[in-house]
């Protein structure tokens, strides 16, 4: 707890939260006005729960977050500040623990900022229904972002950089996912068609904590399933699963990173040494 | 009666690659010492530093710090009576000194009290909003040392505190130092290689060059094994020993020669080896500073 407080502290007085902050609050906004003037020209209605999702489902959340987790942690690295704790007497796997706290409550802090601006606007904007599985699709992108974020957080603490881990979140949500999405379009050979939609794949679908849904769209099948498509194959034939394996999937994925990222980060510290 | 022993290491390794950062090293701080530190850059000062506080993982060896072993679990309860600093002050540049401060309280779970007193202690009262990326580096040491008061440290580690201050900040650390270990009963092991500033603080020293640890020895040792001496070159060893002594010097004989303490008068001594029928064939006056020591010590190559 006293080490909690002491970042807290030191959080809350630094600029570049509110920055953040302010980002998120203008980028929920602006979805907000795209959907609206949108909806304005169609003749169906557009649901708030929507664009609640699609806020809450922003590849920009997940790199602002990650772009905030590795400076907050990279400081105590570039300060050296990590000595003050190590060095009176705290045991670094404590302040790994107790940063990595830090980190799910700031995603949860920039989370609600992005679903609770949108749902604000939106509630003056548009139809006051919830999707099917709303709560659901909302806490599965909650928990594929804690896990995105335990992997950024055991980069930080485990490289001692801000600088790889600021690379590795923009390369993650920027970098790839632009090169898979574009790559195809430029190139009529067969494998790197099927190489950048696997990439393109497992970019959307497995590491970045997006939900599969959002991607080429869904539709409820006549059973009265709702489908979701995820990809494509190299053929161009669409990939659908259903919402429940989908939650699955992101539950799934979710546990998995924030193990994987725990496990190492705790042998890594076992040897680690500090400057 | 043998003062408390605070650091004791035995055995201690580390190494980088192939290469011995430290190399077994066996050293004893006690209470009240102002333990002197000194070797070359790239000696493993440092890395001991870091590995009493926690921050390296040795290779072999242990050390037992207030009688706790490293390797026991209560060896974070220990380091909790100690502070390191490290090469530069751990600070955080974007905070006041005392937003600084009170971030420290929060680490050390204590109260947010005494924190103007301990400012104005080290001479930062009148800082006040001023950010601390913005001191000069010697308001930077003395706000990482009021820091380290926070947790009212029984030994502080402080490497190269003095590196890259002007005479002034020199003097106030040193004055500062000085001050915490009279004071405050503040054991304290400073590792530098300003060693005219050192002689003015030590009162124990340990030599380290390429990791192992050449002597350790006191401040009145070394004072004896560096003082100024007269060096006589004479006919007769035993009378011309008994002369000086008849005189008043403390002398020896050593390696053929006769020495005594300080610088003799010539020409009384003179005056009495002519009497007793001595003669005197060479005569030199000298001595060693703590950097000539130290060169001698590890062969004088450097």
């Amino acid at each position: 707890m006293n080490l909690f407080r002491a970042d807290l502290f030191r959080l809350v007085r630094d600029k570049s939260l509110y920055i953040f902050a302010a980002i998120l609050t203008a980028l929920s906004t602006l979805i907000c006005l795209v959907y609206y003037f949108l909806s304005k020209n169609s003749s169906s209605a557009t649901e708030i729960s929507k664009v609640i999702l699609q806020c809450a489902d922003l590849g920009i959340l997940s790199t602002l977050t990650g772009i905030a987790v590795s400076l907050y942690n990279g400081k105590d690295f570039t300060n050296n500040t990590i000595r003050n704790k190590i060095g009176c007497g705290e045991s670094r796997y404590k302040v790994f623990f107790v940063k990595l706290l830090e980190n799910y409550l700031l995603a949860i802090v920039f989370f609600a900022i992005s679903v609770g601006v949108s749902a604000a606007i939106g509630s003056f904007l548009f139809e006051h229904t919830l999707l099917a599985g709303f709560w659901k699709q909302l806490f599965c992108q909650l928990a594929l972002l804690i896990g995105f974020i335990s992997v950024i957080s055991a980069v930080v603490n485990t490289t001692k950089s801000m600088k790889v881990s600021i690379i590795l979140t923009v390369a993650l949500f920027v970098v790839l996912n632009a090169l898979a999405t574009m790559i195809p379009t430029l190139s009529d050979g067969a494998f790197v068609k099927i190489l950048c939609r696997s990439v393109y794949m497992i970019v959307s679908n497995m590491m970045v904590p997006k939900f599969g849904g959002g991607n080429f769209g869904g539709a409820e099948i006549p059973d009265g399933t709702y489908v979701a498509n995820i990809g494509m194959t190299a053929d161009r034939q669409l990939i659908s699963v259903t919402y429940d394996n989908l939650y699955l999937n992101a539950i799934i994925i979710a546990i998995v990173y924030t193990a994987v990222a725990i496990t190492v980060t705790l042998l890594v510290l076992r040897k680690q040494d500090y400057k | 009666m043998e003062r408390e022993i605070i650091l004791h290491t035995a055995n201690l390794t580390k190494k980088y690659m192939s290469h011995y950062v430290l190399n077994k090293v066996e050293m004893t701080v006690r209470k009240g010492d102002i333990y002197g530190f000194v070797g070359r850059n790239g000696a493993g000062k440092t890395t001991l530093i870091r590995v009493i506080s926690g921050l390296v993982v040795p290779d072999e060896g242990e050390f037992t710090l207030f009688g706790v072993n490293s390797k026991s679990a209560q060896i974070n309860a220990a380091r909790r009576k100690t502070c390191a600093m490290v090469e530069s002050p751990s600070i955080y540049p974007e905070l006041s000194a005392v937003d600084n401060m009170k971030c420290q309280c929060r680490i050390l779970r204590r109260g947010t009290g005494d924190i103007k007193e301990l400012l104005n202690y080290v001479g930062l009262g009148e800082t006040g909003k001023k950010k601390a990326g913005d001191f000069s580096l010697g308001m930077r040491q003395r706000l990482y040392i009021a820091m380290a008061l926070l947790g009212e440290p029984e030994f502080m580690l402080l490497d190269e505190p003095i590196n890259g201050l002007d005479p002034e900040g020199i003097k106030d650390v040193r004055e500062l130092l000085l001050k915490l270990n009279r004071e405050k009963g503040i054991t304290i092991l400073i590792s530098s290689h300003i060693l005219t500033e050192l002689e003015m603080l030590a009162t124990t020293y340990a030599f380290i060059d390429d990791g192992k640890i050449l002597k350790e020895i006191s401040a009145e040792e070394i004072a004896k094994a560096t003082k100024s001496v007269s060096s006589l070159a004479v006919s007769d060893e035993e009378k011309a020993l008994a002369s000086l002594k008849a005189i008043g010097y403390e002398a020896w004989a050593e390696g053929g020669k006769v020495f005594a303490e300080g610088e003799i008068d010539l020409m009384k001594t003179c005056e009495r080896f002519k009497e007793d029928g001595i003669y005197l064939e060479h005569f030199s006056y000298g001595g060693m500073d703590l950097e000539e020591y130290f060169i001698k010590l590890i062969g004088g190559a450097e």
